[in-house]
């Protein structure tokens, strides 16, 4: 076992960041970056950012579809295939490119169980962008899941995610800034003192026998022995205090939470699923205003379609409508509450997949996908990106990436979430990767900052070889 | 060669196990602080909690989920307990352990003979298909059936037409480990079984087929886990469970994007090799150069386009599943006419087809599992993963490279992986190393119940046990660690970052409580019976520190539960009683405060920072 650059990269940063860690608690980081000269130059804002990730590879060609590229059908609808073996996805929603840049003018359908989403498009509060995704070969799950998070292109063990470090530059005076929806905590929120997780808003308390326990958290003689007990600062007592606050917060915005999951005009109520539950749960949190969320993840798996991928009916026929309904009914609900110039929801996931399917009816994993942005400050109804084709393919078999996904986060990082510093949040990201084809994704209210862009320090060295490109 | 991390680790441990012997209640500075960065937010430092127990309290903990309660005394201490590995001595209990077929396992036998689970669907089905309903509570019948008997159920012929009875397995393998964890001498093939069952992850949801022959998959890592690992991969590739998870079963020959690549990505990313030795694309895939072991040139890694090759090799590797003429029998199946039977190019150094052209049947497939499994990188890959689980999280150069010598030595030896693992167990890393890995919430609440005696609901002669909506482990799945149930083929995680959240540590907590509640499961655990009330407040405290722990928890823990149970003002030297606002009238309703008051401690000592770690 040799030495290799990022596990001494990886050992230095757990010293300094022990170090940092001992803050947690007093939430006084924008006072820390000032005295070091990294706070953002912009103020953060009250915006509420929602990270939706796709886990499992989807397959963007089939969501947002090249109708008009006679190249798909002739990969994606084998000789003699119909409506339900053909991976060539049949009666698409019309979208209107709206975009001089994009390459082509027309040619291109949205899968028809995203029927939410065309509306929403056709109003103009969703885009896509096409051909987008990770500049890395990689086409494992994991590595790919780690790199896009960790917001490296080629450190997947960089010690923070992306979204970490951009709430570390803005440093958000709020009791819950940042929820993962679910038990766990992604990997873009790795190494944050304020992420937090909750699966459900009942029951998040400490619960035992009725004589030492108590919905009021100030009154729970169980909870506060246990918070005596975790006083520490290692990876388990920072957990715990996290879940102490969390419990607090919760609790004091209990009133709040309780308006919001009895409204009657919850569109929210009547689906079900796992995702809808975390949406329902991040729309709750958002509108019990108190708790001023500034940053929520909410995962959507199940795109892994190597087998029976039944665009036209079947399991991502399916999982395209759990996707569209949640998200038109999440952002309608919050439409609903006036709230939607505060809310914007980015969906992507780790890669796209091979442009011809493989002879069991599904797709192997590949590369160029599509991400959707949503939300009232989104310069919606148009397709945002360059389109390269799909005669020219990344080592011949792949949709080629020309929009580097951090460029489309990071123009909802700097414009609409106040953080300018965009070399901090994406280590390695230059004004040339900038990419001119997603500026105006959303609108900004102020005049466009200069963005502060800093040479990649962290792990710019890793185990692999440099990404071989055709 | 050490590298700057493991020397930055390594010196860490010492302070901090000086450290915590003495300073427990002090929060550690662990590290001197170095210089402003800004993209460093936090990383975890190792859990500093806990004092270094007796090397007894490790292997019970890290070996398996725990000591078991001793009811025995120090004469006939039961078998798991702290005074048993202290009377057999550490290398004993070792070696007994790596040998399990030689332990007498018939007391937990008797109890897995004496379980019954509760199946209840109604009627289903029209016409011809109609089938009744059923309510009953019927013994666990299928963990040693064969594909013939489990294939029945797989494709849902009378009797088994309901869902129910298809999943039924999986739910009597599930039940069956609850039970073995908890009562099981063979507390390391338990272990074990755990951990390969991470290694090779398979979804229990993902077909009836999977479900209906989960048993089968299950045996494979009770028959391997101390056996051959090839042996092991190659059970797991020929596997139903397998075979539908990752879609190898329609793996056929055809130009272009003709393979179904799902399965050899894995074999190679998740079950052998490693990420660590993905090269990823290149165009010259044999410009990516060579490594040598002991005299021994390897290629250095692996390529897309080997992954590629090795999907075309397993073309045709199925299951008689009747589709496409396939008897139908759920057996391993090789359909010759889906296999692809060109020349291949497999993890070779140079140029050359190491897979010559119509080689026999399964041969290819065979040869892939070879040169998987006899490549160092597995060795290394494999290991480092062994090591995280039983020592902790921070690879030892030196043990992994102990082990990896091992490995390579007894590639083929049947006990392969026995060898490996008395290597792993008999370091002084894993006597020396404590609370750097994350008690998951399995071993979290399996540990819980073993040290206090719990029994699990396998009588189950009421509604709301076993198989009905409130079985413990449907409570058990909000700590996010049910069984069988992850659904990405990595396995469930053992990372101390990945545990240590607020919702999962929330629910964790709340376990103690609601599975013993006769809606959460109905787990019996008497603590007011193993409690000497006449005690002190203290005495009391420390008897239950001993019992779950076996080692000191710091001062700072130790006085929080002794304030709980004196309710903060009461004389810690006089027994507990009740105290300001409780009011009580006679002297069962002053018990029934006193037992609140004490199982609400005991939950308290297995929430504190000692008890998550080991």
């Amino acid at each position: 076992m040799s030495v290799s650059r990022r596990e001494f990269l990886t050992g230095c940063s757990a010293g300094i960041a022990a170090m940092a860690g001992g803050r947690v608690g007093n939430m006084v980081f924008a006072e820390d970056q000032s005295a070091s000269g990294h706070a953002s130059t912009l103020a953060g804002t009250d915006h509420v950012f929602v990270m939706v990730f796709l886990r499992g590879g989807m397959d963007g060609l089939s969501y947002v579809v090249p109708v008009g590229d006679q190249i798909y059908y002739e990969r994606r609808a084998p000789q003699g295939a119909n409506t339900w073996n053909s991976l060539a996805v049949q009666n698409t929603l019309d979208l209107n490119i709206n975009n001089g840049g994009f390459g082509v003018s027309s040619g291109f359908g949205l899968h028809p169980q995203a029927l939410g989403l065309h509306r929403l498009y056709q109003s103009g509060h969703a885009a896509f962008v096409h051909a987008t995704g990770l500049n890395n070969d990689t086409r494992s799950h994991f590595d790919a899941m780690d790199f896009i998070e960790r917001g490296a292109l080629e450190n997947k063990n960089a010690a923070t995610g992306w979204l970490a470090r951009h709430l570390q530059v803005v440093a958000p005076q709020s009791t819950l800034p940042t929820v993962a929806a679910g038990n766990a905590i992604p990997s873009s929120l790795l190494g944050s003192p304020l992420a937090s997780s909750i699966a459900s808003s009942n029951d998040y308390q400490i619960q035992g026998p009725w004589r030492y326990t108590d919905d009021d958290p100030t009154k729970n003689q169980m909870y506060t022995a246990l918070k005596r007990m975790y006083t520490g600062d290692d990876t388990l007592n920072r957990g715990a205090k996290r879940l102490f606050q969390t419990v607090d917060a919760m609790s004091n915005a209990l009133p709040a939470l309780r308006t919001t999951w009895t409204s009657a005009m919850n569109p929210l109520t009547n689906l079900g699923g796992s995702f809808v539950d975390s949406l329902k749960l991040i729309s709750q949190i958002i509108q019990a205003g108190e708790l001023n969320l500034r940053v929520a993840t909410v995962d959507l798996g199940g795109w892994d379609h190597h087998e029976n991928q039944g665009v036209n009916g079947g399991q991502f026929f399916n999982l395209i409508g759990t996707l569209s309904d949640g998200l038109a009914a999440f952002y309608n609900e919050i439409t609903a509450a006036g709230m939607q110039n505060r809310v914007t929801i980015a969906v992507m996931s780790e890669f796209g997949r091979r442009l011809g399917a493989n002879l069991t009816l599904g797709t192997d994993h590949g590369h160029g996908g599509v991400m959707t942005v949503l939300g009232g400050k989104v310069n919606g109804g148009k397709l945002y990106g360059v389109w390269p084709g799909l005669a020219d393919l990344d080592q011949s078999q792949d949709l080629r990436i020309t929009t580097d996904y951090r460029a489309v986060l990071g123009e909802i990082v700097v414009n609409l979430l106040g953080n300018d510093k965009l070399g901090t949040v994406f280590p390695g990201l230059t004004e040339g990767e900038y990419l001119a084809q997603v500026r105006g994704l959303v609108s900004n209210p102020a005049a466009q900052p200069a963005i502060d862009y800093v040479p990649a320090a962290l792990g710019t060295t890793s185990m692999y070889l440099p990404i071989a490109r055709r | 060669m050490t590298s700057r991390r493991q020397f930055l680790r390594r010196t860490a441990t010492t302070s901090a196990a000086v450290a915590g012997a003495t300073l427990a209640a002090q929060p550690l500075a662990l590290f001197a602080q170095g210089t402003n960065d800004d993209l460093t937010v936090f990383t975890n430092p190792e859990a500093a909690t806990a004092a270094l127990p007796s090397p007894e309290v490790i292997a019970l903990n890290r070996m398996g989920f725990g000591p078991a309660r001793n009811t025995g005394g120090a004469s006939s201490p039961t078998p798991g307990s702290i005074a048993y590995v202290q009377r057999l001595g550490l290398n004993a209990y070792i070696e007994e352990q790596l040998n399990p077929d030689a332990i007498d396992d018939s007391a937990c036998d008797a109890i897995l003979a004496a379980t019954t689970v509760r199946i209840s669907y109604g009627p289903g089905g029209t016409g011809m298909t109609a089938y009744p309903g059923k309510t009953a509570l019927e013994p666990l019948q299928t963990l040693n059936q064969n594909i013939d008997q489990l294939w029945q159920r797989a494709s849902g012929v009378a009797p088994y037409q309901s869902f129910t009875e298809r999943t039924r397995p999986v739910q009597e393998v599930r039940v069956a480990t609850w039970i073995r964890a908890t009562h099981s001498r063979r507390q390391l093939l338990e272990a074990l079984v755990e951990f390969w069952h991470d290694h090779f992850s398979v979804y229990a949801g993902t077909s009836g087929e999977v479900s209906a022959t989960w048993p089968l998959y299950n045996r494979i890592f009770r028959q391997h886990a101390l056996g051959n690992f090839r042996e092991m991969v190659e059970a797991v590739g020929r596997s139903v469970a397998m075979m539908y998870y990752l879609n190898n079963r329609n793996n056929q020959a055809g130009g272009g994007e003709g393979a179904n690549e799902n399965y050899a990505r894995e074999l190679f990313e998740l079950h052998t090799l490693g990420s660590k030795n993905y090269l990823r694309f290149y165009d010259n895939k044999f410009g990516n150069g060579k490594i040598t072991y002991k005299g021994v040139d390897y290629v250095r890694g692996y390529v897309d386009e080997d992954v590629y090759e090795a999907a075309n090799a397993f073309t045709g590797w199925s299951i008689a599943d009747g589709d496409n003429n396939k008897p139908d029998t759920g057996a391993f199946h090789y359909k010759a006419d889906w296999h692809d039977a060109t020349q291949k190019q497999i993890l070779n150094i140079g140029p050359g087809n190491n897979l010559s052209t119509n080689q026999p049947a399964e041969k290819d497939g065979e040869d892939v599992f070879s040169m998987l499994c006899n490549h160092p990188g597995t060795a290394e890959h494999i290991i480092t993963k062994l090591y995280t689980r039983y020592i902790g999280e921070t690879p030892s150069y030196a043990v992994v490279e102990a082990a990896k010598a091992k490995w390579m030595d007894t590639v083929n030896a049947p006990d392969q992986l026995q060898q490996v693992m008395r290597v792993i167990l008999t370091s002084t890393e894993f006597k020396t190393t404590w609370g750097k890995r994350a008690k998951r919430p399995f071993s979290f609440v399996i540990g819980y119940f073993r040290t206090v005696g719990a029994t699990l609901p396998v009588d189950t002669a009421t509604e709301g046990r076993w198989g009905a909506l409130t079985d413990p482990w449907g409570e058990f799945a909000g700590s996010g660690n049910a069984l069988y149930e992850w659904r990405t083929p990595t396995g469930y995680p053992d990372k101390l970052n990945y545990w240590f959240v607020p919702n999962s540590l929330l629910r964790r907590w709340n376990h103690m409580y609601r599975m013993t509640q006769s809606w959460g499961g109905g787990v019996q655990t008497n603590l007011p019976s193993q409690t000497n009330f006449g005690q002190s407040v203290t005495q009391i405290v420390d008897a239950w520190i001993a019992q779950l722990f076996g080692y000191a928890v710091s001062d700072q823990t130790h006085q929080v539960l002794i304030d709980f149970m004196r309710r903060n003002t009461g004389d810690a030297t006089l027994p507990p009683f009740p105290g300001e606002g409780e009011w009580f009238g006679n002297p069962t309703q002053r018990q029934e405060i006193l037992n609140d008051r004490l199982n609400a401690m005991v939950w308290l000592l297995a929430m504190s920072p000692e008890y998550q770690v080991q």
